[in-house]
């Protein structure tokens, strides 16, 4: 089939890489995970070039779970390479931010890394909803051994309800998809979970029903994403995991909600979720402001940036309930943004508070104040292009939330900036100070990426956007 | 309804023999290591290398004879069949790695008597006609020959005093079930005329009203047996303390080998009835027991410490899985596959988890609690990578084999009963996953201390939980083969 092989590496090569950076020694890890990394992000960015401009879009049936009543497939496709090229990126940021497990659980650490690579990568393949409910329960628990083996005092209760609220959440999901292969059942005579089948026969049932199954669908991605008020697994999870495991987590896992809502909820549900657009759009708007709220009070660095999260991702959220071609490509393009710009704010307070006393030398500070620009999007960032859009196309369909959201962007800015102002500008803490915190080599590996790219494609970003644009409306569309 | 109670073509009498051989082989086995524990008194070792040629040599048998048709043998007292085939081969395979697997486990209680393996093949003798059962007194007997060994087995720890109670209430549970069998069996004897379940099928269209009722008594006493023995509510209060009191293996065996051969017996015995008689009473009560002992089992699996009670609780939730399998199948017999599956699934993650379980020390003074997991993570990871494989499977995580169980018995369970239940039985499942993941979390997130139990492991253990394990993990990753083969088994 064509494109097949890319799919395939697509799929196994993190494994791979995993299984064999198992085998060096622990002392060597961190350098060859992100060599493997870079290897991988090329090789990767290689073949999903080939396979689009070469055959359009590329899919493999999977025959080991076709016994089920239809083949699952993958299909690789603009938004699905974005999304894929974005974690191979990310995973250079993340395990070159160090931290302890560098010295007590580096094999775990770098096998979870490229074991979370290979589901995530999955899960973006994925245009069956079987098999992304697959990959997206899966990839918990390398998330869940960051957090819980390499997490600071209080990570078991912060693990446990970060699985459990997630499960939760997918149970609600699991039951949504039975309910859509009864769906098909009924239409076809045998369950068929792939989006278009599922799509054509949710028009035939009953609009109450129809809510339902959406509800299912939508409880699953607001856990992960999060939306207020499933959000409370958050904090604690990002505040004790290790910085490359919250990495992981901002910048990946949680565009898993992202990618849900935009590729499967508005393909499958036009309907309902028009029916139900107003509320949904209020909510997010309500999570922008609330988390920006809760920032606003923290004094934890970590924990700020974690409610920060939380409110930038409502925008994602808004952008996505549009559920018009607009407000969805705004929404996976702040996603893509937003996974850089939290990935660099993580790794730069990391880098700031490593030694114990807050040290920041001059290219720290300037890098994070230009990180945190992007965070408060500003215009020549990619987050600005993203949450402009989400906001004009969440204008257009409800000024109401858009505008409560647009406090959010204000509120931003105060708790970044108080953020900022009080660590970089504060007076240096007491205590020798070891001269200097120029950053290594490998911490700058970790943060230039970002920079890079967030920048670049705030002043450039049509490209992407019209990459983003062409796959939505075409899947939106033809859902129509 | 009842495809198979249709008279099956009889085979060649040549074959009867072939059709047999895994049985006969079991029996003459079984003689053979009675013998040999007691002309070799003082060591356990040849009676335990007889017990598992035997078992090998069994389980060649029930390849070898996988090309006959189903038959029915004896004048329909017995089925051999594909389905009863993979009934013996899930059986002889679990109790083989359970024995390989928990050898040291006997050594270490100082359980010398080399009865434990006679014992063993004499349950699992009775495990095997119980699965190809087809009249009532052959099910009963099959079902004390499965049962008075493990009584026995049960009370092997003889200090423990929980050990001794528990084989007692099972003993004498388990002999109560056995009479209001036969009292059942007298009923469907008297409104039928017959035992044979095939002659029984056929002749409930013709009963007439007065006799109805007696045969639904009947059969409704025959069903609380059997239900007795998978556990399921109300007949479920013996399996937490049997399980904490008996010794690791023989729960292992209890969880496996007695579940495993109940269920083929209960879904034939649940078939026997069409659905909608008397007003489909006895479907309503199969749907409630299924669905209560999966809440049951569910919200209370969330409290237990002790590892065994925990296996038991959560054996509990399994059944009532399970039993919606049937419930579902009773509509629609296509989709009892989903049931053989689940069952599979169910018994490869308790053979692994078992095997784990007796590498712990710490049996001997008080079972295996929770803490004795602590920091197993730094002392053994392989052991928590099998550990969390093991109950992944059981939570129903994707990529495990129980998650494929788990969705089919949910999809067929859904057409039948509607969404709104299956919402109620992902609920348990959240319960559950909390159950499963706790030990996780302990064994990797908690430090060890002092009163945490040791956790020795043998090569022959290490060797059959790695079966189990990639069985577990590998038929999670590429179901198609092992799924289509046990959907195709229809009953």
């Amino acid at each position: 089939m064509a494109g097949s092989s890319e799919i395939l590496f697509l799929l196994f090569a993190p494994w791979v890489l995993g299984f064999a950076l198992l085998l060096l020694p622990s002392r060597f890890q961190q350098y060859f995970a992100n060599l493997a990394a870079v290897i991988y992000t090329i090789s990767a960015g290689k073949n999903i070039a080939s396979a689009l401009y070469g055959h359009g879009s590329s899919q493999v049936s999977v025959d080991a779970w076709s016994s089920f009543g239809w083949a699952p497939s993958f299909v690789l496709d603009g938004v699905s390479a974005a999304f894929i090229l974005m974690s191979g990126l990310i995973a250079l940021v993340a395990i070159s931010t160090g931290g302890g497990w560098v010295r007590t659980h580096a094999k775990l650490f770098t096998f979870c890394s490229f074991a979370t690579l290979g589901l995530v990568n999955g899960a973006f393949l994925a245009r069956d909803t079987l098999v992304f409910y697959l990959f997206f329960e899966a990839v918990l628990i390398p998330a869940f051994l960051m957090l819980g083996i390499l997490g600071k005092p209080g990570k078991g209760t912060a693990a446990l309800r970060f699985m459990l609220m997630s499960f939760a959440g997918s149970f609600a999901m699991l039951a949504a998809m039975i309910g859509l292969g009864w769906a098909t059942f009924h239409l076809n005579g045998d369950f068929n979970l792939s989006i278009d089948a599922v799509a054509v026969a949710v028009q035939n049932l009953d609009p109450q029903l129809q809510f339902l199954l959406l509800g299912g669908f939508i409880l699953a991605f607001a856990v992960k994403l999060p939306l207020a008020p499933f959000h409370s697994w958050l904090p604690d999870a990002y505040t004790l995991a290790p910085t490359g495991g919250t990495i992981w987590m901002s910048s990946v896992l949680s565009k898993l909600g992202a990618y849900g809502f935009v590729r499967i909820v508005l393909p499958i549900f036009p309907d309902a979720l028009h029916r139900a657009q107003m509320p949904l759009m209020l909510l997010s708007a309500l999570s922008v402001v609330y988390a920006a709220l809760l920032a606003m009070k923290q004094t934890d660095a970590k924990r700020m940036l974690a409610y920060s999260s939380i409110s930038h991702l409502g925008f994602v959220a808004l952008g996505a309930f549009t559920a018009g071609t607009e407000g969805a490509t705004g929404a996976l393009f702040l996603a893509l943004a937003h996974s850089f710009s939290s990935a660099g704010l993580f790794a730069a307070q990391s880098f700031a508070t490593s030694s114990g006393k807050f040290l920041a030398g001059r290219g720290l500070r300037v890098i994070t104040f230009l990180l945190l620009l992007a965070g408060v999007a500003l215009p020549l960032s990619a987050n600005f292009v993203g949450e402009f859009l989400v906001l004009k196309a969440a204008f257009g369909v409800s000024p109401l939330a858009a505008s409560i959201a647009a406090v959010g962007v204000v509120l931003g800015a105060v708790y970044m900036l108080n953020f900022y102002r009080t660590r970089y500008y504060a007076e240096p803490s007491e205590g020798p100070s070891n001269g200097t915190s120029v950053l290594s080599p490998m911490q700058w590996l970790a943060l230039v990426p970002c920079f890079v790219l967030l920048f670049y494609f705030g002043v450039q970003p049509s490209g992407l956007l019209n990459l983003l644009g062409g796959v939505l409306d075409a899947a939106l569309v033809s859902a129509r | 309804m009842q495809p198979l109670f249709q008279l099956a073509d009889t085979i060649p009498s040549e074959l009867h023999w072939q059709a047999l051989s895994p049985i006969t082989i079991l029996a003459v086995g079984t003689l053979i290591t009675m013998v040999l524990s007691v002309i070799r008194v003082h060591t356990r070792r040849p009676a335990q290398v007889a017990a598992i040629t035997t078992l090998i040599f069994a389980l060649l048998a029930v390849f070898g004879s996988a090309s006959i048709p189903t038959a029915d043998l004896f004048r329909g007292a017995i089925e051999v069949s594909p389905l009863t085939r993979t009934a013996w081969s899930i059986m002889i395979l679990s109790v083989l790695a359970l024995i390989i697997g928990c050898s040291r486990y006997l050594t270490r209680e100082r359980i010398h008597l080399s009865d434990y393996y006679h014992l063993v093949l004499l349950a699992l003798l009775g495990a095997c006609v119980l699965a190809s059962a087809r009249d009532l007194l052959v099910l009963f007997v099959s079902l004390e020959l499965l049962s008075l060994p493990i009584y026995t087995l049960v009370s092997f720890r003889r200090n423990d005093p929980r050990c001794n109670e528990a084989s007692i209430k099972y003993f004498v549970l388990g002999g109560v079930g056995g009479a209001i069998l036969l009292f059942g069996s007298s009923f469907i004897y008297g409104s039928t005329g017959s035992i044979r379940f095939g002659e029984i099928a056929s002749r409930i269209p013709q009963m007439g009203p007065e006799m109805s009722p007696l045969f639904l008594l009947g059969w409704l006493l025959v069903l609380a047996a059997l239900l007795f023995k998978v556990a399921s509510v109300p007949f479920q209060m013996w399996k937490p303390d049997v399980y904490e009191g008996a010794p690791v293996p023989v729960a292992g065996i209890m969880a496996t080998l007695v579940t495993t051969a109940s269920f083929f017996a209960l879904a034939r015995w649940c078939f026997l009835l069409p659905s909608g008689f008397m007003g489909g009473i006895a479907d309503h009560l199969l749907f409630g027991s299924a669905v209560l002992s999966m809440i049951l089992g569910s919200l209370v699996v969330m409290s237990q410490t002790n590892l065994k009670r925990l296996f038991a609780y959560s054996s509990i939730a399994n059944t009532g899985t399970m039993m919606l399998a049937i419930y579902a199948a009773r509509f629609d017999p296509s989709v009892i596959g989903a049931l053989w599956v689940y069952l599979t699934a169910y018994a490869a993650a308790n053979v692994g988890a078992f095997i784990l379980l007796s590498f712990s020390q710490s049996e001997a003074d008080q079972g295996v609690e929770l803490v004795d997991l602590a920091g197993l993570w730094s002392r053994k990871p392989w052991m928590v990578v099998a550990w969390s494989i093991f109950l992944l499977s059981m939570a129903g995580f994707p990529f495990t084999f129980g998650f494929w169980g788990k969705w089919l018995v949910l999809k067929s369970f859904a057409v039948q009963a509607g969404l709104g239940w299956v919402l109620v039985a992902l609920g348990c499942s959240v319960a559950t996953a909390y159950a499963y993941l706790r030990p996780i979390a302990v064994m990797t997130m908690r430090a060890p201390d002092e009163t945490s139990a040791q956790w020795k492991w043998s090569i022959a253990g290490f060797a059959a939980t790695a079966v189990a394990a990639l069985a577990t993990l590998g038929f999670g990753i590429y179901p198609k083969h092992v799924v289509e083969l046990l959907k195709r088994i229809s009953l």
